[in-house]
């Protein structure tokens, strides 16, 4: 088990490797000298002299081969090193620090508004003898199923903020105030709940349903209440714990879509994470923040595919931790 | 274990529409797509032109149906015009995907074994690489445009329908029936044309149905983030990224109208694609 | 003193009456075997005592458990009777089971449920299992045997007085049936239970009940101890039931044995990928001839479906020679085409040939063969399965079915008709038939291109025995009638007895033995003049005959 887990998280460690010497040499064949960009972001835009281009590409290291550039790029970025913004001249480093926190803390709160909300609503749709109930959660799941998530975030921003003024439109905090705790969660509810019900939820919740729905008349579950188990035995260890092995089997990578989701989300509500930046910086062709948020953001799923593998082998011991699954 | 449930549940969703509810899905996309072809017949404005005699009309204005933008355009006219663009890029990214995702699944699925190992894993990473990542390099790579879109979609779309295809003939060659049918004394073409296809084409037809669909959803969304289409040529995601500051401002019709067309748009090929699906149920 | 009495039960699903007026009783320390056709009842009428029905299932009359009526029962105290009073096993034993949990964890939060005192270690060694072996191993990574007594283990592990044991052996072989049953009996004869035995297999409740309840229709049409009810049943459905579950060998002449029709030369075959193999065949030898029929015996695991795959010349050897007629067919051939006589005899028509002459290619090794060969040779073998609606085409009707074969739609009448169905079925999808007349399409289909061989893999298994009986009697007409070789593979020796001349007994890939069907009775186990594991098949396999007293 152990090993097999290492095995895994090594071809985790090969996907983001990939993933970036990917990145790194698309955007250096992209358009545009990267010199030339940081001079004229230096001098408020006026076009710099060839000489001057010219030193800075030497001082850079730019003339190098572009394996040797990826090299120094690596080593730079395993001591926490990934080089200059072209269009502000800060180090992407601090441009990290800056970012990552918000984005965490949005996509935590909306994984776990995602992963309550679809076992609830999975749950209730799975066990209810109402047929009126079930087909209305149903036919509801569908519906928010074909919106895309910032369409699901413009709705939201519509209904509570601009119509019922309830909530913060956007941001962290009021201007120039400080943030505390109880000015960012009004903050934070709109965003989280845009992230959470714009991604996949519809498909979590119908996972849930059908897996749990399938075992209320499994062999196991008679079995169980035939020994004269009460409800609160059956349900969530019988009937929820092997239930619930689709929807954790596909959480894993449903995180990752989410951090992706994330990008529309931020810029909608102004919210200062990486998502934000990194639309920002394809915008703007500055393409160390780019290249060092794409890493960032493969380390993050690669690590949420991995609790979501380690969750499906606790809810159900059958499940090998094989590499190779699809056979 | 986690092969086919949670794979065919990337896309999933499998509610059974009654047939008056594909009728209407089928009516709304026709309609939709006349509409689009029809564009210039059905307005006299143009998509581009500003009118600053004529900004921020409500809908049911005399001349503007749905009313202007802040810059005076007719969004009855950018909404035609728009679901061009959205329809084709949709309809492209689709097709170029459904085409790649059948044939590497085919491949992987009848070729030899080092072939399909090796289609599954690229599939396996890729999954795991969240699409608007890939859109992104590529987009600042080669600039906005239609084209950026379909290679994005394309890209980042092709492995769940080839994970199907593949996991579909698979099964379909396990089949005990498909054995009897070699006991029969069939060629393998027969048994291909007679049992392997007929079996696996609906679960296909249904995945390939819901990867159109999330085309045109991803086509929106990056064209909202500036990431896809050219501002210059409106879309409905374009029409929605000049809009969001609307909403908090009043003019919540130059979001609802064009979000509106998104949503039904995906709704109703979702409805067919689940169709599909039901199809293939019926069999068993 | 009586642990259950049904007393004028009723069952209705949506639409229809199911069990009508059914009186049964049990009394403490003995086995009453409620046993009947698929469809009688029988499984309902025990899912009904511990209230287990589906949404839309209503029972009535009265269930007295002692003196308690469990239908008035609130839920609340009918939980308390659950598990406490009434214990319950489950057919599949491994699919009655939570995967993700241990059995340990099983018997315990069954103690703690009932705060009751129990040791779920004594109630599976009571059932014959090392609770050291099993405790903390789950479901899935027992035998079959193990999790049937870990799900009896399960059921009493709180001394109930009723134990319902609902088919709990249907998907064992008979070896391991037998040692599960000695189990359910120990439960009455040494702890003093009552025990509901609901079955299919009146051989089986024979053997291990005290008493038989016959149930046809939703209701007990007769109900005493096996030698009464076997040996002079009353009801006339007893005494159909009875007769087919004798399975008594048809008085048959020895029939004259045409030309070899298939032979096997030291087939090994292996199974499995590049993680682990098993020799599924080691060696085999086998010859069959026209006209007769040969049962191949064994255990699951023994190598059965894979020798049929390889007579059917669908699954490749990696060792030894699949010959298309006899090794010395090939000899005899050129002496025979000169006589238009033989020619005839074996009967090769045009059509099914589709240009390849067949009987060329007697005595040829089929894998040396062409690919279009090996298909006109596949034709001129028939193949029906266990699970014949699985080995239909979804999409297809039975017309469709059986004209895949070859068959014009005259022929599909008249081969409907052959094998004892109603020509008008021919429009219908076979998921509507019964498992019997799904069985009876499988043999119309393999009729159809005329062959010279039948292999039936298992085709009687899921059958009750009144449709078993009539398919078994169909193969009996085809090997007089037709002269047919019939290869006939099961774990029922009672089968094999009944339609194999010569019965083949399997064991890890290899062929222990190979005697005539009629030597196979109590006295071929006595004198020792069979292996070993004939032996232990022969032990464990129930009969009808009754112990003459």
């Amino acid at each position: 088990m152990v090993l097999v887990l290492a095995r895994r998280a090594a071809a985790a460690v090969v996907v983001v490797a990939a993933l970036s010497a990917l990145c790194f040499a698309l955007l250096d064949a992209a358009p545009g000298d990267p010199a030339a960009n940081i001079l004229e972001a230096r001098s408020g835009g006026r076009p710099p002299s060839a000489s001057a281009v010219a030193d800075l590409r030497r001082s850079m290291g730019l003339d190098d081969p572009l394996p040797v550039r990826y090299g120094r790029w690596v080593g730079g970025a395993l001591h926490g090193d990934f080089g200059t913004s072209y269009k502000t001249g800060r180090p992407v480093s601090e441009v990290l620090a800056d970012t990552v926190p918000w984005t965490l803390l949005l996509t935590c709160a909306a994984v776990l508004i995602s992963v309550l909300g679809a076992v609830a609503v999975g749950l209730a749709a799975a066990l209810t003898r109402r047929a009126w109930l079930r087909r209305g959660i149903e036919t509801t799941l569908f519906v928010v199923g074909g919106m895309p998530g910032f369409v699901v975030a413009l709705l939201l921003l519509w209904v509570f903020s601009a119509w019922l003024g309830w909530l913060p439109s956007g941001g962290v905090s009021e201007p120039d105030q400080p943030v505390t705790v109880g000015v960012l969660l009004p903050h934070l509810v709109l965003p989280a709940l845009a992230l959470a019900f714009g991604h996949h939820f519809g498909a979590y919740a119908r996972l849930v349903e059908t897996g749990v729905g399938r075992l209320r008349t499994a062999p196991h579950v008679d079995n169980a209440r035939s020994r004269g188990l009460p409800g609160r035995v059956v349900v969530p260890r019988h009937l929820l714990r092997p239930g619930l092995v689709p929807f954790a089997a596909r959480l894993g990578v449903g995180v990752g879509g989410l951090v992706a989701g994330a990008y529309a989300t931020e810029l909608i509500f102004s919210w200062p994470g990486i998502g934000r930046q990194a639309i920002l910086a394809a915008q703007g062709q500055d393409y160390p923040v780019l290249t060092a948020i794409v890493l960032i953001t493969g380390v993050i799923v690669v690590v949420a595919n991995l609790l979501g593998d380690l969750a499906v082998a606790w809810l159900d011991p059958r499940v090998k931790l094989e590499p190779g699954h699809a056979h | 274990m986690r092969t086919e449930a949670s794979r065919r549940g990337l896309l999933a969703f499998r509610m059974p529409a009654g047939r008056p509810g594909v009728w209407a899905a089928a009516l709304v996309l026709g309609a939709m797509a006349l509409a689009a072809v029809a564009a210039p017949l059905l307005t006299s404005h143009d998509p581009l032109a500003t009118d600053t005699d004529a900004t921020a009309l409500p809908p049911g204005s005399p001349g503007h149906p749905l009313g202007t933008d802040l810059l005076g355009r007719d969004l009855w006219t950018r909404l035609l015009y728009g679901a061009r663009t959205s329809l084709s890029a949709g309809l492209l990214a689709g097709a170029v995907t459904v085409a790649a995702g059948v044939l590497l699944g085919a491949v992987a699925g009848a070729g030899p074994r080092w072939l399909s190992t090796l289609i599954s894993r690229i599939a396996d990473v890729l999954l795991s690489v969240p699409m608007l990542i890939v859109a992104l390099a590529l987009s600042a790579l080669l600039g906005p445009s239609l084209g950026t879109v379909v290679v994005a979609i394309a890209v980042t779309s092709w492995m769940p329908v080839a994970l199907v295809a593949r996991a579909e003939l698979i099964s379909q060659r396990e089949r005990l029936y498909v054995r009897a049918a070699y006991a029969l004394g069939l060629s393998r073409w027969q048994v291909l044309r007679r049992h392997l296809l007929p079996g696996a084409l609906p679960p296909i037809a249904s995945i390939a149905a819901f990867e159109v669909g999330h085309a045109i959803l991803t086509e929106s969304t990056l064209s909202f983030l500036g990431l896809g289409v050219p501002p210059n040529r409106p879309s409905w995601g374009n029409l929605l990224t000049e809009a969001q500051q609307h909403l908090l401002t009043g003019e919540w019709y130059t979001v609802a109208f064009p979000a509106a067309c998104v949503v039904v748009t995906i709704l109703a090929v979702n409805v067919l694609a689940s169709a599909f699906a039901r199809g293939e149920g019926s069999a068993w | 003193m009586n642990a259950l009495t049904l007393k004028a039960l009723t069952i209705d699903v949506p639409g229809r009456r199911v069990v009508d007026g059914l009186d049964l009783t049990v009394p403490r320390g003995r086995v009453v075997a409620l046993a009947g056709p698929s469809g009688s009842g029988k499984s309902l009428t025990a899912r009904s005592v511990v209230g287990l029905n589906r949404e839309g299932v209503r029972a009535g009359g009265a269930i007295m458990l002692g003196e308690t009526d469990l239908l008035t029962l609130p839920e609340r105290e009918l939980r308390a009777v659950r598990g406490r009073r009434v214990g319950y096993a489950f057919q599949d034993a491994v699919a009655s089971l939570n995967p993700t949990i241990t059995i340990g964890r099983h018997l315990t939060e069954t103690v703690r449920a009932h705060r009751a005192a129990a040791d779920g270690r004594d109630a599976l060694r009571r059932c014959g299992l090392d609770p050291d072996a099993v405790w903390h191993a789950r479901p899935y990574e027992l035998s079959g045997g193990q999790a049937q007594r870990a799900a009896l283990a399960l059921a009493t592990v709180l001394g109930p007085d009723l134990l319902i044991a609902d088919e709990v052996t249907t998907a064992l072989d008979p070896v391991t049936q037998a040692e599960v049953l000695d189990a359910v009996r120990a439960q009455a004869r040494d702890e003093d239970r009552a025990v509901l035995l609901i079955t299919h297999d009146l051989a089986v409740a024979a053997r291990w009940a005290d008493e038989i309840a016959v149930i046809t229709e939703g209701r007990v049409v007769e109900q005493g101890p096996p030698g009464t009810v076997l040996g002079e049943p009353r009801h006339p459905f007893t005494r159909a039931l009875a007769s087919a579950a004798r399975l008594e060998p048809s008085a048959r002449e020895p029939g004259e044995r045409g030309e070899t029709a298939v032979s096997l030369r030291g087939v090994r075959r292996v199974l499995g990928g590049r993680a682990r193999t098993t020799v599924a065949l080691d060696g085999v030898d086998l010859d069959v001839r026209e006209g007769e029929a040969v049962a191949v015996v064994g255990r699951s695991g023994s190598g059965k479906s894979t020798l049929v795959g390889v007579l059917a010349a669908l699954d490749r050897p990696q060792d030894g020679r699949v010959l298309a007629g006899g090794p010395d067919a090939r000899a005899r051939n050129a002496r025979s085409l000169r006589g238009p006589d033989v020619r005839s005899l074996g009967g090769p028509d045009a059509r099914s040939l589709r240009g390849s002459d067949v009987w060329a290619l007697r005595g040829s090794d089929v894998w040396s063969l062409r690919d279009r060969d090996r298909r006109a040779l596949r034709r001129r073998t028939g193949l029906v399965f266990q699970d014949a609606l699985a080995s239909f085409d979804p999409r297809h009707t039975v017309r469709q079915v059986i004209a895949e074969a070859g068959a014009t739609a005259a022929d599909v009448d008249a081969l409907l008709t052959r094998v004892g169905l109603d020509p008008a079925l021919a429009g219908r999808m076979p998921r509507t038939l019964s498992g019997g007349e799904r069985q009876r399409v499988a043999l119309a289909r393999a009729l159809a291109s005329r062959p010279r061989v039948l292999l039936a893999d298992e085709p009687t298994t899921g059958l009750d025995v009144i449709a078993q009986e009539r398919v078994l009697a169909l193969l009996d007409e085809l090997r007089r009638d037709e002269g047919l070789a019939i290869v006939f593979v099961t774990h029922d020796l009672r089968v094999a007895r009944r339609v194999a001349d010569r019965v083949v007994v399997l064991a890890g890939g290899r062929v222990v033995d190979d005697l005539p069907a009629a030597a196979l009775d109590s006295a071929a186990l006595d004198s020792g003049a069979v292996s070993p594991e004939t032996a232990a098949l022969l032990a464990s396999t129930p009969s009808l005959r009754l112990p003459t007293s």
